[in-house]
């Protein structure tokens, strides 16, 4: 069998059960095949190297160092402002959705005026006054 | 209050119990760290996505619906976290990155063991191989939870830790024992 099989199956073998001919091709091939018991050798000693044995930590008072920064977040307004964002975005969302909804609806029909829920009369007095402040000027 | 388990720690939390959510830190803080500095390295930032990865969890800390553990909901957010800082540093491409590299190779001269020399190895790996062989092979959680916290096929866990453990091998083949 070719080596790159064997590394294959050997591989195979660290993390999922392999079947009993899969185990018989692979036992074989570690008794015959020096290549083959060199990558196992290898591949033990880089899994066995990165294990992690020990309890790994951020240092001391890090639970404290969070607590404190979450108490800072809380006092910051700009930050209470976005979280408040961030809650209700869909339900803002929603509502944004379902007024223009209403507003075609009766509207009857579909078109920028319907969107902004205008009537005639409002983007003609709109335009009025810009025009008044235009000659005012 | 040490002895409680997660959701009555939950529930206090909600309630505005500062303690109870100090406890929840205290007792995941271990699996967050091996999770992080093994995909960002033991650089100042790592605590920093540490501090991050438990705020995240404090703001959702309401929606928590006990679905999956706590462990394995800050775990998930560690290596999201962890990715994004990957992606930060690659695509900066900067001094920063240069010199951390450069930090973590060792001089010619200098005598590294063999630990050393495969972090530098296992810090070369891509993202998406470092956060596999960081669940299964660092903290040694199985192919299916690897699979289930990165929300990917088992199938791809499986290859991409192949994958892995062959560039390794490549990596350090001079210096492992034969």
């Amino acid at each position: 069998m070719e080596n790159k099989n064997i590394e294959d199956l050997l591989l195979n073998s660290f993390d999922k059960k392999i079947t009993l001919t899969e185990e018989e091709v692979l036992k074989q091939g570690l008794s015959n095949n020096s290549e083959a018991k060199k990558m196992n050798n290898h591949f033990l000693q880089i899994r066995e190297l990165l294990a992690n044995k020990e309890e790994s930590t951020f240092g001391f008072f890090f639970a404290e160092r969070v607590i404190n920064k979450i108490k800072v977040l809380q006092d910051d307004v700009e930050y209470q402002l976005f979280s408040l964002v961030k809650r209700f975005r869909l339900l803002a969302l929603g509502l944004i959705i379902a007024l223009l909804s209403i507003n075609i609806v009766l509207a009857d029909g579909l078109s920028v005026k319907s969107i902004l829920g205008l009537e005639d009369d409002t983007i003609t007095e709109l335009v009025q006054i810009d025009l008044y402040k235009e000659i005012i000027k | 209050m040490a002895q409680q388990p997660d959701d009555i720690l939950i529930n206090q939390t909600i309630k505005g119990d500062m303690n109870a959510f100090k406890v929840l830190v205290q007792r995941h803080e271990g699996k967050v760290a091996g999770v992080v500095k093994s995909m960002v390295g033991s650089v100042e930032e790592a605590a920093d996505i540490g501090q991050e990865v438990f705020i995240r969890f404090y703001e959702s800390i309401a929606k928590f619906r006990g679905e999956s553990s706590v462990s394995t909901y800050v775990v998930r957010i560690a290596i999201n976290l962890s990715l994004n800082e990957l992606k930060k540093r690659k695509s900066k491409n900067s001094f920063f990155q240069l010199s951390k590299e450069a930090e973590m190779i060792p001089a010619k001269e200098s005598k590294h063991d063999l630990k050393e020399m495969l972090d530098i190895e296992f810090n070369k790996l891509e993202p998406e191989f470092k956060s596999v062989a960081t669940l299964r092979l660092v903290e040694g959680y199985s192919t299916e939870e690897t699979a289930t916290l990165l929300q990917i096929p088992l199938g791809t866990v499986l290859s991409r830790l192949s994958r892995a453990q062959k560039k390794l091998r490549i990596g350090l083949e001079k210096h492992l024992k034969p």
